[in-house]
């Protein structure tokens, strides 16, 4: 919410957003605060757990917040649910196609649910990509099956598109044939985005803000350039100056600290091993800050 | 919802269930060919006196393939009473328990704007489907009845009124809605199917039985109204005090004659009560009522149901 301008008026948000099952013995959510700036494509990410997919479901009102509340496009999914489902397209974690049904029987299928389906717009993404639309949902490959749940999501033409784990299933190569599509198509139709995802290395070109989530808290919500930007690796024990965010193992067994605003006191980079972050090592050092200071961790 | 949108979901649901769907029209068909041609034999035996025995010669070739009809005819009514509600609830527990339990729901519910219009529609398909198969058996059913017993009116008739006319397919519609309430609350269709057919048991019972007691508190003395034409639903026999008019139990009879002799049948005569035949469009069409309520209950508690629950 911090980086939001304050005349921008958040396409999705939480307020104090608690989520808790078993009668308060698990908690998914705990005080989360969130605005999503429209037209920005904005990656969720965390360690399974986090509470990603739980945010997703209650901006799609399939879950009821224990406390706090959602909004989407200013609309509470919880008591005016159509309303809200009219500005979203989404695509849950599990395919939710029918295996029986024929893919351009999906087409029809959206189209009588929903007056505004944009059918030659599915049809015709789907034709690029070469999935046969005779075929049966269940004879698709599951990188097929969520293409065509981004064209039917991307065909409803909502203002606001909600992705949950869409890169799981998919081989690198779809993933990023994904993520072309959906980065070019979403700026084409000025839609916001907001999707989950394990896979940081690949929603670092796709997305410009990412949002980091662990055990039902957000550790970081940021421009991805800004965060990268800020950000700073260099080897643990060494003299760097900055806030220091968290420890993680590099891949080769070294010990590195993720820095907010680093630098080196003498101005030897080499020495400390100082260098700019990736978004995967910004999104390591949160988690890693995240996991010293979960009591429960 | 636009014709064309209805065209489609029609066509859609027909796809999704068009195996279930298709045991039922295959089933009807089959049934409704075996009581059709049974009550076409039935006739011509009428017809021919071949019932008498001697039987006349002109009789004594189709004998045979009289009593295969014949039995193939009882199994059909038994099928045609328990298939059509057994397909139906199959078909309730699939429409929303199996796409939650199969992940399917979140297209339609996350697509479409109103979830409540989604099922609507669809219930409305599947109960017409079944209505109207459920129908064709009961047609079928009267048939047979009319040829069995040529010369009563059916439409005043209340013989075997739980296996004809309007209330089978009322029943299996009310079952149908049962489903998918069962269904749409637990969202897992083999659990749902064995908790919708120890619901449909209780249920049907309680209904039979509480509309039994119903007619109880209307039965009337029937043998001043048995008609050649009619056929009445007999209920019991209770005992009335020829010197006094009053009706007694039992017991009280037996207090005031001791002993079952001539005495105590010159004193009381046992008179038959129940509802008579005329009155079978006033006793099946409360029944069909109720039916058609509880389905319309079913479906709208169905409806806040999958209004607000998750789709998993």
């Amino acid at each position: 919410m911090s980086q939001l301008l304050p005349s921008v008026e958040p396409a999705l948000e939480a307020t104090g957003l608690v989520k808790q099952y078993r009668g308060g013995r698990t908690v998914a959510l705990d005080g989360i605060d969130l605005g999503i700036v429209p037209g920005s494509i904005t990656a969720l990410v965390g360690p399974n757990g986090a509470g990603k997919s739980t945010l997703i479901k209650a901006w799609v009102g399939f879950e009821r917040p224990t406390s706090g509340s959602v909004r989407v496009l200013g609309i509470d999914p919880w008591t005016d649910l159509a309303k809200a489902i009219g500005h979203l397209g989404y695509i849950p974690q599990a395919s939710y196609l029918y295996r029986e049904l024929t893919v351009v029987e999906h087409l029809d299928l959206a189209g009588s649910l929903r007056s505004s389906f944009d059918r030659p717009l599915a049809s015709e993404r789907l034709s690029h990509l070469r999935i046969p639309l005779s075929a049966e949902a269940g004879t698709l490959s599951s990188g097929q099956q969520t293409q065509v749940a981004l064209a039917i999501a991307l065909a409803t033409r909502a203002p606001v598109l909600l992705l949950d784990e869409p890169l799981a299933s998919l081989d690198p190569l779809a993933r990023r044939e994904f993520l072309h599509v959906l980065a070019t198509t979403v700026r084409d139709l000025h839609q916001t985005v907001v999707m989950t995802s394990h896979v940081v290395t690949d929603i670092a070109q796709a997305c410009d803000r990412v949002v980091v989530l662990n055990a039902g808290q957000k550790l970081l919500d940021e421009w991805i350039a800004t965060a990268v930007a800020r950000h700073q690796v260099g080897r643990a024990g060494a003299r760097i100056k900055g806030r220091t965010i968290g420890s993680f193992p590099d891949v080769d067994g070294a010990q590195l600290t993720l820095f907010e605003d680093g630098e080196t006191p003498t101005g030897d980079d080499a020495a400390s091993g100082l260098r700019a972050a990736t978004l995967e090592e910004v999104v390591l050092g949160y988690l890693a800050a995240g996991r010293l200071t979960m009591p429960a961790a | 919802m636009t014709i064309p949108a209805f065209a489609t979901t029609a066509r859609l649901t027909w796809r999704q269930h068009r195996f279930e769907l298709a045991m039922l029209v295959v089933l009807a068909a089959i049934i409704f060919a075996v009581e059709i041609a049974t009550a076409g034999i039935e006739g011509w035996f009428v017809e021919h006196r071949c019932l008498a025995d001697p039987k006349p010669a002109d009789c004594l070739g189709m004998a045979g393939l009289y009593e295969r009809l014949t039995e193939a005819s009882g199994i059909a009514v038994v099928l045609a009473t328990l298939m059509p509600p057994l397909i139906g609830l199959i078909v309730g527990v699939k429409l929303v328990g199996a796409e939650i339990e199969r992940g399917t729901a979140a297209l339609p519910w996350t697509v479409g704007t109103s979830r409540s219009r989604w099922l609507l529609v669809r219930v409305a398909i599947l109960a017409g489907a079944i209505a109207l198969t459920c129908s064709a058996l009961s047609l079928a059913v009267d048939v047979v009845t009319a040829s069995r017993d040529p010369g009563v009116d059916l439409a005043n008739s209340l013989g075997d009124y739980q296996l004809r006319g309007w209330l089978p397919p009322a029943r299996a519609v009310a079952l149908f809605g049962v489903a998918v309430l069962v269904g749409a609350a637990m969202g897992r269709t083999l659990p749902a199917l064995l908790v919708t057919l120890l619901l449909s048991a209780i249920g049907m019972y309680a209904i039979v039985n509480g509309f039994e007691l119903l007619h109880r508190t209307e039965a009337v003395p029937l043998e001043m109204l048995l008609s050649p034409s009619s056929r009445d639903l007999y209920l019991d026999g209770r005992l009335r005090d020829r010197t006094t008019g009053a009706f007694v139990s039992y017991e009280e009879a037996y207090a005031i004659e001791p002993g079952d002799g001539e005495g105590f049948d010159a004193r009381f005569e046992l008179v038959t009560f129940g509802i008579p035949g005329s009155q079978s469009r006033l006793v099946v069409g409360r029944m069909v009522g109720f039916h058609l309520l509880l389905f319309v209950a079913c479906t709208g508690l169905a409806s806040l149901v999958v209004r607000r629950r998750r789709p998993y």
